[in-house]
């Protein structure tokens, strides 16, 4: 309840905020790494690397003053990250590699400081995010063929994970901070940002002892067309 | 005013990003001196590389057990130190992993001064239901090797009923049973096909062989065929993979065992390719799994894909992704290759029956679950009969390749399977057994004196199919 109150207030404010003037109002999607965090339980063979997937985003942004915003809005974003169960290099085999992504629905709030003029401006930004997953999914190469079976079957698979509400933990929350640059183009101004995501919540509940807590950090490049549907600021 | 600002939000994010916890090790082969260090390291151990929590701890009663056994352990001391605290311990342990739902769990536990356990929780199910107390059956699993039994386990279908006693008892070898008659018996050295099953009521042309030498382990095979043309396969494990790779690498080079063992495969894979071609008659299969202790999935392609007229899609399979308990991947297809001949399955379409016994386990229960999903994907006519399985199925296999499974902290060793199974249609049979179509009891006087009723009842099933 708690957290459904926070993403209701996280939803809410930026709407309050397009109830005042010098709003920019847009659309906005790119591609985001994921950096796999995991806090021990380390394997000799069962290793971790940088995943890829994609953002779109309905951004908010309300320009106080020539120098001054606050950027928020609502975000889908795939957190991924790529796990290998591969013995070969100690003889072995490449048993299972997957890709995983974790959806979310996320509201980010952030204050953003800008230096240019009226045509032209860079920007940099810090703030916070808040969502809720909604979604995980798995694609890869399950390697059985002379391990399990003898069957020459197509070893690439896909599929949703089945999310355990008491295992898997569906809230996110996490420090953001970006960097971009805008132009004037037609009625509206075109942004080319990057933003670094880091995330205080693991993927898991803390429902065991000895948790091994796993975060999934995201590098996103972007790029968006916003326009004035305030006070034109 | 900006430069300012950015720098207080980058030194904020410098200064929240040590909020994560520290990363802890789990040391994987401590030195272990106490009870309670040996509990700790077991117990994470378990977290790790244990896979069937979805069923043993659904509502997180895995902590419980730590809470309530950690104090315990701190009072028994050193390992070692005393025989009753050591005792007292081993018997915590042992009440720990008896209700298991694993079945190819073995927890091995030892003080070094004598005191030793070999705790299955498969033996723990079969034991009880024998009529054994706990008490007696945590005495049965300790110290002594081998293992002695209660005479109620000593007279169960889990302990009797094997592809060497029905050969011995049923079809009347006499002195078969037992790894020196076996050798003495029926090695291949005296090659062919065997001539001394007397009581051909049950098989005509029988063939088979047993082999009890120490290089190769006590191993039975037996195929044979009816008077009104009813396969029979009898064998004691899945282990015919490394005979026949023996024997097709190998050539006249290969062990005598394996080469016997490659005519009888091939004899059981051209029965059913002669009926496919239309070159002989066949009337229906009996598939005898009982006693059988399961082994290598490679040989289903050898047993079962003759019958398949595509890849089959038996059971389904997932693997631990972290050392949390319940992170898990997808569930995936476990298939068996489809090799029946011109892709018929004209061999589906006969009465089949699949005799089982609480020891049939692993690739036993797979195999099961194969001719289940048989039934249930193409209608075959399949009928599980006699006792209910031993309820272990989830795959084995190196630590190494799959990060889960086997186990070893100090000198104690913890084997367990390391991926979970469950059949096509969700169901987990683990620690629970397949329950037969046709449940047989077993009656040990009889079976031990040649009548073998869930055998019969299987020819009786067959033959009120076929006519």
């Amino acid at each position: 309840m708690r957290k459904a109150s926070l993403l209701l207030l996280a939803i809410l404010l930026p709407l309050s905020l397009y109830a005042s003037s010098g709003l920019n109002v847009g659309i906005e999607g790119g591609y985001t790494m994921g950096f796999y965090d995991q806090r021990g339980g380390e394997r000799p063979f069962r290793e971790f690397s940088m995943g890829h997937a994609f953002e779109l985003a309905i951004p908010v942004e309300y320009r106080v003053n020539g120098w001054f915003s606050v950027a928020s809005g609502l975000r889908y974003i795939g957190k991924p990250y790529n796990m290998a169960e591969d013995t070969t290099a100690a003889g072995g085999f490449d048993f299972y590699s997957s890709r995983n992504v974790s959806h979310f629905l996320e509201v980010p709030v952030s204050a953003r400081f800008s230096l240019g003029n009226g045509t032209m401006r860079g920007f940099l930004g810090a703030g916070a995010c808040i969502g809720v997953r909604f979604l995980s999914t798995e694609s890869g190469r399950l390697n059985s063929q002379g391990f399990l079976t003898t069957a020459g079957t197509d070893p690439g698979f896909w599929g949703a994970s089945e999310l355990n509400p008491s295992s898997d933990n569906l809230f996110d929350a996490g420090l953001l901070a970006e960097a971009g640059f805008g132009c004037r183009l037609g009625g509206g101004e075109l942004i080319i940002s990057a933003r670094y995501q880091y995330s205080f919540t693991s993927l898991d509940r803390e429902y065991q002892k000895g948790l091994v807590y796993r975060y999934i950090d995201t590098l996103s490049v972007t790029a968006g067309y916003s326009f004035s549907i305030g006070g034109g600021k | 005013m900006i430069r300012k600002a950015f720098l207080i939000a980058f030194a904020a994010l410098l200064l929240l990003s040590g909020c994560r916890p520290g990363i802890t090790m789990r040391d994987g082969n401590p030195e272990i001196t106490t009870w309670a260090g040996f509990f700790s390291s077991w117990w994470s151990g378990m977290n790790a590389n244990y896979v069937f929590w979805d069923l043993d701890s659904p509502g997180n009663e895995w902590d419980t057990v730590y809470e309530e056994t950690l104090p315990k352990m701190e009072r028994y001391g050193v390992i070692g130190s005393s025989a009753a605290s050591d005792k007292a311990a081993i018997r915590d342990l042992y009440d720990i992993v008896k209700t298991l739902k694993d079945g190819h769990y073995v927890l091995t536990i030892s003080n070094g001064k004598g005191i030793t356990g070999n705790f299955r929780p498969v033996y723990c199910r079969v034991m009880r239901n024998a009529g054994m107390t706990d008490d007696e059956i945590f005495e049965a699993q300790l110290t002594p090797s081998p293992e002695t039994y209660s005479r109620l386990i000593e007279e169960s279908d889990f302990h009797s009923e094997n592809t060497a006693a029905i050969m011995e008892r049923v079809f009347g070898i006499a002195g078969a049973s037992g790894t020196a008659g076996l050798s003495r018996g029926f090695g291949p050295a005296e090659g062919g096909p065997a001539h001394y099953f007397s009581r051909a009521g049950y098989v005509k042309t029988p063939s088979g062989l047993m082999i009890g030498e120490e290089s190769v382990g006590d191993f039975s095979l037996f195929v044979g065929m009816t008077d009104d043309d009813i396969l029979y396969l009898g064998f004691s494990g899945f282990s015919l993979s490394a005979f026949v790779d023996d024997a097709t690498q190998n050539g006249d080079d290969a062990d005598a065992w394996s080469l016997r063992v490659y005519d009888l495969v091939k004899e059981y894979a051209s029965i059913i390719l002669d009926y496919e071609n239309g070159k002989a008659d066949l009337g229906g299969i009996i598939i005898d799994l009982r006693g059988n202790g399961g082994g290598d999935p490679m040989d289903f392609s050898l047993l079962w894909s003759p019958l398949l007229p595509e890849d089959l899609t038996v059971a389904r399979i997932r693997i631990k992704t972290s050392d949390n308990r319940l992170s898990y991947s997808l569930w995936h297809d476990m298939e068996i290759e489809g090799r029946s001949a011109n892709g018929s399955g004209k061999a589906l379409k006969l009465p089949i029956a699949v005799l089982v016994n609480p020891r049939s386990v692993s690739c036993s229960e797979i195999s099961t679950m194969a001719f289940m999903a048989m039934r249930d994907t193409y209608g075959a006519d399949v009928r599980i009969i006699g006792g209910t399985t031993a309820g272990g199925n989830g795959p084995l296999a190196a630590n190494e390749i799959l990060n889960a499974g086997t186990f070893q902290v100090g000198e104690s060793r913890t084997r367990c399977a390391g991926i979970e199974l469950r059949y096509i249609d969700g169901r987990s049979f683990e620690g629970i057994g397949i329950a037969p179509d046709i449940p047989v009891s077993f009656n040990y006087g009889s079976f031990m004196s040649g009548t073998d009723a869930r055998l019969r009842v299987a020819f009786d099933s067959i033959r009120s199919r076929m006519y």
